[in-house]
């Protein structure tokens, strides 16, 4: 029962890690945006 | 400090500064394609595994793919810790580690860190050292080196965000330098006298008729890879205090240069890599005078030894017949000075060996392998760790110093603009969130006072120490704290795994956006990245982050214990 928890934990981990990655992208693109419209402005 | 102390630390500054441009241009050589004398062993991977080896993936199938790795080979350790009483290569018929020890050392071992709840001679079958903890100690270091190859890659190129592969840069990692130089540090370290064998443990008597065990197993290739990729687990749990791991001053000097050896190389391969040699010059030199800062105080303070020795009137001074300062928990072999030195290296790396116990370390003696940690490893740093973590810092200072003139900050012709900073102030921010969020957790549950064997503020720098060197990936432990309980194997297992990643996510974000940047020509208002002054802002701006974040935590534990030492109160 506890091995099942430590591998749900490991797998939550690395889960919450690859929606980070993708966070971290969506924080650049947003970014992109906000200095596209700067620069036309 | 004696002169004999002085003239090994500073050949020891020697040849790490002679070792630095043929390592680094080894490696520049390596990750670019145009040394592959194993080409015939790496060409068959890649067509095994399905490698692309031409592939350029954008930053984040390379985090991605990253991550995956280092999860599957972190489960897979996990179950073979659970099994090793069923499995094979177990003389000693050790069963298998318990469930929260098996998580613990799957995420240290998977992250790079090595932080050891156990014995290793034991608790580990010999298969368990070398098909799981070996394994990762070459793969984990192979990541590090990967990740700095890429976030390089990311500053010196206009490339939309792609940043090399990293199937391919791991591979190469491993075969064309760990491997090799571990070899060859093995065949050096059995010369010196490290056993290498499978034999069963040993029962020999003593002179005084005890009988004794003494513990066997294939240590010399484990301690060649645990040195050269900063890992730091050792086979036994004296670690490089044990004579079997490092049995003569020769051997621990081949084990520093060996932790140091590819982080120094690497600031040359940034040199090169960005066509700014004398840019990886200024990194190194920053590098350099935070190490020789921290060895000097270190060496300082063990030589002077414990105050309240002198008050009483002791012989506390180095003569030829003793060695005065601090001895204790030190190996009489290595002396005050190799100790000092030693602790100092294996904390501004992210190794974690030791060849002295940290927690009988002088109060200031003990803090600087802290604060070495807490700086985020980015003094040499670990095999690729130091040099993402270095450049994180570098993209900060270079942003302050674009305030402090009220320019927008550029960094070798690329501007730094707010994603790039949420990108370093993520990474620089994880840090106190989980050492300092986890140290006061344990410092008022009862789960966390009970592996405390020292009161007052040594006890609380035990759990200060343990977090820190977890979350720094760095694995050495002030060995009063017990870990072994679900609370600490837990809790110590996920700041092993923040540490790591949430530091590299960010760190491949920010060199995914610089490579996205165009590449835009000096002016005289460009800060320039080569220059003492550049030199001494990166310094400036390291100890600040770190200082500022940190201190009110040092105060509560090392500082004030330097103070109740000196006033005759001990913990």
């Amino acid at each position: 029962m506890i091995d099942l928890l430590y591998i749900a934990l490991t797998l939550f981990a690395f889960a919450a890690l690859i929606a980070y990655v993708r966070g971290c992208a969506l924080l650049g693109r947003e970014d992109t945006a906000d200095q596209r419209g700067k620069d036309e402005r | 400090m004696t002169a004999n102390g002085w003239v090994q630390i500073l050949f020891f500054c020697v040849v790490l500064f002679a070792i630095t441009k043929p390592m680094g241009i080894y490696m520049l050589k390596v990750f670019d394609g145009s040394y592959r004398w194993l080409g015939f062993l790496e060409r068959p991977i890649y067509r095994i595994c399905g490698i692309d080896e031409k592939e350029d993936q954008h930053w984040t199938s390379y985090a991605v793919g990253m991550l995956l790795f280092s999860a599957v080979t972190m489960l897979v350790t996990y179950v073979a810790l659970r099994l090793q009483g069923t499995l094979p290569l177990n003389p000693q018929h050790f069963p298998g580690i318990v469930d929260r020890q098996s998580f613990e050392t799957a995420a240290s071992f998977a992250t790079n860190t090595n932080w050891q709840s156990y014995s290793g001679e034991s608790t580990m079958s010999y298969l368990s050292q070398m098909s799981q903890l070996a394994m990762h100690n070459f793969a984990s270091a192979a990541v590090g080196i990967a990740i700095a190859i890429a976030v390089i890659r990311g500053i010196s190129r206009r490339s939309a965000g792609k940043l090399g592969n990293f199937w391919v840069d791991t591979i190469r990692g491993t075969l064309y330098i760990l491997i090799p130089f571990a070899f060859v540090l093995a065949l050096l370290m059995v010369q010196q006298g490290a056993i290498q064998n499978f034999s069963s443990y040993l029962t020999v008597t003593t002179l005084e008729g005890a009988k004794q065990t003494l513990a066997m197993g294939p240590v010399a290739s484990q301690e060649a890879i645990k040195q050269l990729g900063t890992n730091g687990g050792g086979f036994f749990n004296a670690n490089s205090a044990h004579p079997f791991e490092n049995p003569t001053p020769w051997s621990n000097f081949l084990s520093m240069i060996a932790i140091f050896v590819i982080p120094t190389g690497l600031t040359y391969t940034l040199g090169r890599m960005v066509k700014h040699q004398r840019h990886g010059w200024a990194v190194w030199a920053a590098m350099f005078i935070l190490f020789f800062a921290g060895t000097t105080t270190a060496y300082w303070a063990e030589a002077r030894g414990n105050p309240i020795h002198a008050a009483e009137g002791l012989d506390v001074k180095a003569s030829s017949l003793q060695s005065g300062g601090n001895m204790e928990g030190k190996e009489v072999r290595f002396g005050i000075a190799n100790s000092a030195l030693f602790a100092v290296i294996t904390t501004d790396a992210s190794c974690g060996a030791v060849n002295a116990m940290h927690d009988s370390f002088t109060a200031i003696g003990g803090m600087v392998p802290l604060v070495n940690m807490q700086l985020g490893e980015v003094v040499f740093g670990g095999v690729g760790a130091g040099m993402y973590g270095m450049l994180l810092m570098v993209v900060l200072t270079v942003f302050i110093a674009g305030l402090m003139v009220g320019r927008t900050p550029e960094y070798l012709g690329k501007k730094i603009q707010s994603r790039e900073i949420r990108m370093v102030m993520l990474a620089v921010l994880a840090s106190p969130l989980v050492i300092l969020g986890l140290t006061a957790i344990a410092s008022v549950l009862p789960a966390g006072l009970k592996g405390l064997n020292n009161s007052g503020p040594h006890g609380f720098s035990e759990i200060l120490y343990a977090y820190t060197s977890t979350f720094a990936n760095n694995g050495s432990a002030f060995a009063g704290l017990t870990g072994g309980s679900y609370f600490y194997n837990t809790t110590l297992g996920i700041a092993t795994l923040i540490g790591r990643f949430a530091v590299i996510v960010p760190a491949l974000a920010l060199a995914g956006f610089l490579s996205e940047r165009k590449v835009v020509a000096e002016s005289v208002g460009t800060f320039p990245v080569a220059t003492p002054l550049f030199v001494g802002l990166l310094i400036s701006v390291i100890l600040i982050v770190g200082a500022l974040t940190f201190f009110p935590a040092l105060a509560l534990g090392p500082i004030v214990e330097h103070f109740l030492t000196s006033a005759r109160v001990l913990f």
